[in-house]
């Protein structure tokens, strides 16, 4: 394990942005932080760089307390959207810090990179446009090749074209140089395919975590007559309820039932669905299950 | 990630055993030759080498693959048949049985629904020529 | 596969360090900057006394050069540059790389270092400058002093001397942004402290002026060389110390 955490709080104040959270990360695993914004994806995250002390609880990154740690440091990568570089230094010293400090740093994937997305070498880091900036960065998270590599929304104001081609040489460099990297998201569509692993936040607990490849089959979907739906999840935890035409209800609930159950509900009239991971994960991390329509129905 | 476009929400890894399968039945991969690894997979599709590795074992836990330790994995001699076999049980019978199922629905009649089923059949000669 | 790499902390200062003189080259910019201002004051304007005494038809005019100015526009740019050194904008950059919070003031204080003593060596050419332009333009018939005609020996103690006050002066500069990184409210108080200091100061000069004099006196009266490196050395490790405690548990953004 890479990470670990034993009932791990952060607070700021009187917020509570961590709440008790336990969990371990897989070596050489990717693992996707999902959780709507403001869940504790960044204070998590920042909390394993090292950037920010932890409340209360344990945390443990390659066994060590990351604040302060040496080895955590010279182990690690945290890129995000607010990455701070010094000013007076153009993209490509910056490069060469990156060569300076990073011990598995690949100058080489770097140059390629910068090729490919054909930067101005002697641009000033500030001067970049907000996609271009998250494409800069995320050229220093891959050369470092980091064994632990953290990227918090990594994708931000990239275009869809730069954003396919980010996930694409992610999972080339990690097929190459198998190592753990965590990378957060709201949007888990985008990352769903490259995932060995999810974590879901939900205001800053741990909702769920699993293997990516199981979440589709997580949950499904049961639509039909209203009376008819309420008799079969009679008992069971409805992630999302809603209703709509003529007295039907949709609902969103662990895919637990038999094959004998299912087929019944079948003959009964029902339909069954898959949900797709993203909706999921949205029904998973939205407060108490309500959605939008909530709002607008006041009955 | 969909493999087949029809396959929207199903998970990937059963959505790369299927094409694994499709692959094998039509003849592209031979009896006793080495399949892709997980690491080709997971670069062919752009998926996680975890989920790639996932949808082989469904092949091997079917007896259709078979490891060879450091080496990777190979097909089985009968799995031609194996994945015939099971299709047959598994999606033929299902789609029958759900096709049954709607013609009830319509009131169609048992004749009229194997014109239909005739009808396709020549509709796909007539294709072919 | 990727193993762990295991670091010491002076291979992170050292890198650290370098990533520093790369990062921030424009402060010597602004250091010739200053020094080539204060110059300017000096040769132009600092002309501390100008006395004309008429008698008899024999006009004397006397003019006092320093080149006490470039000292003194030196020691602001130190104090300048260390009070914001510990600033966001120059501190996180340090953690988007690798280091953790005591090399990243070890870096720093081995910058200030280099700092100091470019300013210690500059101040004092800059010093020789003056008298160059005061023997060519000035003429060289009424150099009324002992001290215009300076040794190697007496270079080298300019430049040492120097660079010691303007470290000392750089530490206090960095202890007190350190100060004020701790808590938002100190970026109003501290300026205010400090006014109330230097009142409170002049007030006292008249009143007790041990009180404002003797921390002075205690580096500048010093005449034993040795003693007066270690009072320095000591001071700024003191100093150094304390910022590294206060900061050593600050988190970042």
């Amino acid at each position: 394990m890479v990470v670990e955490c034993q009932g791990l709080s952060k607070h700021f104040g009187r917020t509570v942005a961590l709440n008790n959270l336990t969990f371990s990360i897989k070596k050489n695993a990717i693992t996707g932080l999902v959780g709507a914004n403001g869940a504790g994806k960044t204070t998590l995250l920042k909390i394993l760089a090292g950037y920010l002390r932890k409340t209360a609880g344990e945390v443990r990154v390659f066994g060590e307390r990351p604040f302060n740690s040496l080895k955590v440091a010279a182990n690690t990568i945290f890129i995000d959207d607010n990455l701070a570089l010094p000013a007076t230094l153009s993209i490509a010293e910056i490069l060469e810090a990156g060569r300076l400090f990073y011990p598995g740093w690949d100058h080489g994937l770097a140059r390629r990179l910068f090729d490919y997305f054909s930067f101005n070498p002697r641009q000033l880091h500030k001067n970049l446009s907000k996609g271009k900036r998250s494409t800069f960065n995320m050229i220093l998270g891959l050369s470092a090749r980091s064994v632990l590599t953290i990227f918090d929304e990594p994708t931000v104001g990239m275009d869809a074209a730069v954003r396919k081609d980010f996930y694409r040489a992610l999972l080339q460099d990690y097929l190459q140089h198998p190592r753990t990297i965590i990378i957060s998201s709201h949007l888990l569509k985008e990352i769903e395919d490259i995932l060995e692993e999810i974590l879901l936040l939900r205001e800053g607990q741990k909702r769920l975590q699993l293997s990516a490849s199981a979440l589709r089959e997580y949950a499904l979907g049961l639509r039909g007559e209203e009376a008819l739906v309420k008799r079969f999840i009679a008992g069971r935890e409805v992630y999302r309820r809603e209703h709509f035409g003529k007295n039907s209800l949709f609902v969103v609930l662990r895919n637990s039932f038999s094959a004998a159950e299912r087929h019944k509900a079948r003959a009964a009239g029902l339909e069954i669905m898959a949900v797709s991971a993203e909706d999921l994960c949205v029904y998973l991390t939205s407060k108490g299950g309500r959605g939008i329509d909530d709002v607008f129905n006041r009955n | 990630m969909v493999i087949f476009a029809t396959d929207h929400g199903k998970p990937i890894y059963l959505q790369l055993a299927e094409w694994l399968e499709k692959e094998i039945l039509s003849g592209n991969i031979a009896a006793d030759e080495r399949i892709y690894s997980q690491y080709q997979l997971a670069e062919m599709f752009n998926i996680n080498p975890a989920t790639a590795a996932r949808g082989l074992n469904i092949l091997v836990d079917e007896e259709i693959l078979y490891k060879k330790r450091g080496l990777g994995m190979f097909l089985s001699p009968g799995a031609v048949a194996m994945i015939k076999k099971r299709r047959r049980k598994q999606n033929l019978e299902r789609l029958v049985r759900e096709l049954v199922e709607e013609a009830r629905l319509l009131n169609i009649s048992r004749a009229e629904l194997g014109e239909l089923i005739r009808g396709a059949h020549r509709g796909e000669k007539g294709e072919k020529q | 596969m990727m193993s762990l790499t295991e670091i010491s902390l002076g291979t992170v200062v050292k890198k650290q360090y370098i990533f520093k003189l790369r990062s921030y080259a424009n402060l010597y910019v602004s250091l010739v900057i200053t020094q080539l201002i204060a110059l300017l004051f000096t040769i132009g304007g600092m002309v501390i006394e100008n006395r004309g005494i008429g008698w008899n038809n024999i006009f004397l005019e006397v003019k006092f050069y320093s080149s006490l100015g470039i000292f003194i526009f030196t020691v602001f740019w130190i104090l300048i540059y260390s009070f914001i050194l510990p600033f966001p904008s120059y501190r996180y950059p340090d953690f988007s790389f690798v280091t953790n919070r005591v090399s990243s003031n070890m870096a720093n204080m081995g910058f200030l270092i280099t700092a100091a003593i470019a300013g210690g060596v500059t101040v004092t050419l800059g010093s020789l400058l003056v008298r160059n332009i005061i023997y060519y333009i000035g003429g060289n018939e009424g150099i009324l002093s002992s001290n215009f005609w300076v040794s190697g020996g007496d270079l080298f103690t300019s430049m040492a001397v120097g660079s010691l006050y303007l470290l000392l002066l750089g530490t206090i500069g960095y202890f007190l942004g350190i100060l004020v990184q701790l808590h938002r409210s100190l970026y109003l108080i501290l300026p205010a402290f400090i006014l109330g200091l230097l009142i409170y100061a002049i007030y006292a000069a008249r009143t007790n002026p041990g009180l404002v004099s003797q921390p002075i006196l205690f580096f500048v009266q010093e005449e034993a060389p040795v003693l007066f490196i270690l009072k320095i050395i000591g001071s700024v490790l003191l100093l150094w110390l304390g910022a590294t405690i206060l900061s050593n548990r600050v988190e970042l953004r």
